[in-house]
């Protein structure tokens, strides 16, 4: 689900090792001070078949946001259960 | 923001047989398997509830949720029978509390509740998608017991 100003925060992986995908999100945790469950991996093209745009920004290079969500909160609820249909959960052991 | 309507949800005021179930389950003593469940649920709100109710309780701006919030969720889970199975809840970004049934990533069913007199809802069955808003008045609105039933058609039966 996108945070109060309409973005999802998320990091594109493409050629990182699963320890390097860990390593990001051990820094992320780190920095805002929580720990870490776990991560959802996902094809880009699943966020854009879900007529979803991913922007990259500034804050790193691989850093970049979910954007476009309908302003609706049920339909933000039905994209989100799509995509979440369509990724992989690993959880932190 | 409005609570108002929340009142007529309090098992004080429910008259249908989910209503008299449910204030059985409140006299229930919490030893019971029907009071314990309920005390579970409202434990689990009530821990969301501490964990989110400041702003940014997310670490990306997310809004706290508020006391109003808070009370229509947990007269929602008054409402809800405590026979039924037992949801996930959580908190969303936007300062809503979310209640999430599921029975694997294809098989999901949500409801979000705010400090208003709407709740939104989104359903995931295999290949069909449902969501919606839904006012809610003096009981479980209809939409979301039959899209349980969906999901748990064996612990969940509603009459027309």
């Amino acid at each position: 689900m996108p945070a109060p100003n309409g973005r999802t925060s998320i990091f594109r992986t493409l050629g990182l090792s699963g320890r390097a995908i860990w390593r990001i999100g051990e820094e992320v945790c780190r920095r805002g001070g929580r720990p870490l469950h776990g991560r959802a991996d996902i094809l880009a093209q699943e966020i854009t078949a879900a007529r979803l745009k991913i922007e990259p920004d500034d804050r790193s290079s691989r850093h970049a946001n979910i954007t476009g969500w309908p302003p609706e909160k049920s339909e933000k609820m039905s994209l989100a259960q799509g995509l979440a249909a369509r990724a992989s959960l690993y959880l932190r052991t | 923001m409005s609570v108002g309507t929340w009142a007529f949800l309090r098992s004080d005021y429910s008259v249908s047989d989910d209503g008299r179930a449910l204030r059985e389950a409140l006299r229930s003593p919490s030893d019971t398997p029907v009071g314990a469940t309920f005390r579970r649920r409202l434990l689990d709100l009530e821990q969301v509830f501490e964990e989110a109710s400041s702003p940014d309780w997310d670490g990306y701006g997310a809004a706290p949720v508020s006391r109003p919030s808070f009370e229509r969720a947990k007269a929602f889970l008054e409402a809800l029978p405590v026979t039924w199975p037992s949801p996930e809840i959580s908190a969303d970004p936007d300062g809503e509390i979310t209640f999430e049934w599921s029975r694997g990533p294809h098989m999901v069913f949500a409801v979000s509740i705010g400090s208003g007199n709407l709740v939104s809802y989104a359903g995931l069955f295999g290949q069909n998608k449902t969501s919606g808003m839904e006012t809610l008045v003096d009981q479980l609105p209809k939409v979301v017991s039959h899209n349980l039933a969906r999901l748990f058609p064996r612990k969940v039966q509603v009459t027309s």
